[in-house]
């Protein structure tokens, strides 16, 4: 429309012309959800009224008391060796960026040891510590003992477990850590330089809240394999975790695969609520930073 | 019935004596079946899915010596009295035997689909008896396991507070959890269980000291004693774990077509010698069954 000029003369009959606007049709697109839901319908079907599965039985173990004690005792070796893992962790990052080269190379022995050694090997050791060493004490170097305990009060099977699990993640998180650290541009460091922070003020305050961002979703993804990796510790032997606990009902009614889902169920349910809790951590810290997608764009 | 040997010093040496013709890793060391022959009336008789395979195939986890191991010069072949008594059944139907390496657990509740017997020295119960047929074909007692000198002063009669290791889902187990309710039951102190999924781990912990005792079927624990030259002993386990029961193989619950066949084919070797003659190679003479009968009455 333009005004004060002269307008184009219309026609009696003509109309402006819309055009006819429609969404763009994707044929493809449903034909293969139609042929997807076949699919997913005949797997559903061949799992459920198949009578290998024994529904009834996973429906009956599903909420036995040894099973649910057993979901109670994996969350809690998990969250207690992600803490100890954490804190190690921490702590690693700390001696390898130090200026100190003794703390430097002890962080480094660490990692290779703990990374370099299987899982289930460290776990048996662990089992195997009372015997190896059946006194923990303080003494004089060469000399005599001053406080010493026996190494059963001490490092008892859940001890060992969460040793075991808890230091040999510690060095895989360390790395982790070190490369959200990594992912910080430098200059952040050197302005916070130039304007005289205290190290320890820097890293708390500049660099901890960026690298958290890239640490928190393969953190998350660490623990989630560490709640599976919890099935382990039978090497230690540690039987009350969920999986043991399966297991010997398995062992006693001679059908191993409901147990099995009933199991899997479980693993499944908590590693869902890990799955959310990570989602809010991860929006915090990507606070100003993530693109956050709205309807239309 | 074979005698009862009163006297443990006896028993134990007797054994051991004859546990010094079982091999060491790296021998092979098989008995001898070139003489069998596939007896028609029995061959004939073999279900068509196993004629056509060939193939009789037994499922064991190949961990517990004598018994069932691995060995040879690969160190992944399975030999051992089990291993020869499946190759003589399946000598006699006219087929070949395969002893497939599995999961303990996983053997009983596979029975039909993945394999055809469970060959691996099973204790018969009568719970197990509920969900497979047994064909008896050994007549063994127990025998824990533990540290030579016995350093922690353990005592079958009253082992309260003890720990135990043990393989899990086994019969031996069982009556580990009926002692320790026992104890609980009289006020003592639990016995403090260290499960663990093949025997051999079990009595690895006991000779490195982080279990006091093991209990298992008597020829492994006498075999592992020897084997340990010296650092392990073996002990006499009171009733009921030390009641003398018989072994069976297992075949499917719902197939008594092959369990009769697996019996009949056990009776005709033992009719022959053959059966007797394998026992005698591996030195478990006394471990010897008069007869093979099907789902046999027993106690525990």
């Amino acid at each position: 429309m333009v005004s004060g000029s002269e307008e184009a003369p219309r026609d009696e009959g003509q109309q402006v012309r819309l055009n006819e606007v429609v969404p763009r049709r994707h044929p493809g697109r449903w034909l293969a959800v139609v042929l997807l839901a076949v699919v997913v319908m005949q797997v559903l079907h061949g799992v459920i009224v198949n009578p290998n599965f024994h529904w009834d039985v996973f429906w009956q173990y599903l909420f036995a008391p040894t099973v649910i004690a057993g979901v109670g005792w994996t969350l809690a070796l998990t969250v207690i060796s992600m803490l100890v893992a954490i804190v190690c962790a921490g702590m690693l990052v700390l001696m390898r960026d130090s200026d100190n080269p003794i703390l430097r190379t002890v962080s480094w022995l660490w990692i290779w040891f703990f990374r370099g050694t299987p899982l289930y090997t460290q776990l048996l050791f662990w089992g195997l510590f009372a015997v190896l060493f059946p006194r923990l004490s303080i003494s004089v170097p060469f000399g005599p003992e001053i406080l010493g305990v026996p190494t059963d009060w001490v490092v008892t099977a859940g001890v060992a477990a969460i040793l075991g699990l808890g230091l040999c993640e510690s060095a895989y998180l360390a790395e982790i850590f070190r490369a959200g650290f990594r992912a910080i541009d430098r200059g952040q460091t050197e302005a916070a330089q130039a304007i005289g922070m205290s190290r320890g003020r820097i890293w708390w305050r500049i660099l901890l809240p960026q690298a958290l961002r890239t640490i928190i979703p393969p953190t998350g993804n660490e623990t989630i394999g560490m709640l599976k990796g919890t099935a382990l510790v039978l090497a230690v032997p540690f039987t009350l975790d969920l999986m043991f606990a399966t297991s010997a009902i398995a062992n006693r009614i001679y059908l191993p695969v409901p147990m099995l889902m009933v199991a899997a169920f479980w693993y499944l349910v908590i590693t869902s609520v890990m799955m959310i809790g990570q989602f809010y951590l991860e929006r915090h810290f990507g606070k100003g930073q993530d693109y956050v997608r709205t309807r239309h764009t | 019935m074979k005698p009862f040997f009163p006297n443990r010093l006896k028993y134990t040496a007797a054994v051991v004596a004859a546990a010094m013709l079982a091999p060491a890793a790296g021998f092979t060391q098989a008995f001898d079946l070139s003489g069998l022959e596939a007896v028609p009336e029995l061959s004939d008789r073999v279900p068509e899915k196993i004629a056509t395979r060939g193939v009789l195939v037994g499922g064991s986890d190949n961990a517990y010596a004598p018994w069932e191991f691995l060995a040879g010069e690969d160190g992944q072949t399975p030999q051992g009295i089990d291993i020869d008594v499946g190759r003589a059944i399946a000598k006699i139907l006219g087929l070949e035997y395969e002893s497939r390496t599995a999961p303990f657990p996983s053997i009983l509740p596979a029975l039909g689909s993945k394999y055809d017997i469970g060959l691996n020295a099973f204790s018969i119960t009568n719970e197990r008896m509920k969900v497979v047929n047994f064909v008896s074909y050994s007549d063994t007692q127990g025998l824990w396991v533990i540290r030579a000198g016995n350093p922690t002063g353990f005592d079958p009669a009253d082992y309260c507070g003890a720990k135990v290791a043990i393989m899990s889902g086994t019969y031996y187990e069982k009556h580990l959890d009926l002692d320790n309710q026992a104890c609980l039951d009289a006020g003592k102190p639990a016995i403090r269980k260290l499960p663990f999924s093949v025997q051999t781990e079990a009595i690895t912990r006991v000779a490195a000291g982080g279990a006091d005792a093991t209990a298992t079927g008597g020829g492994t624990a006498a075999y592992a004693v020897k084997q340990a030259g010296g650092r392990l002993e073996n002990l006499e386990p009171v009733e009921p774990m030390g009641k003398r029961g018989l072994n069976g193989i297992a075949v499917a619950k719902d197939d008594m077509e092959l369990t009769r066949l697996i019996a009949d084919t056990l009776n005709h070797l033992i009719d022959e010698g053959v059966y007797a003659e394998i026992y005698e190679f591996w030195g478990v003479g006394h471990f010897l069954v008069d007869e093979s009968v099907i789902n046999p009455e027993v106690s525990n």
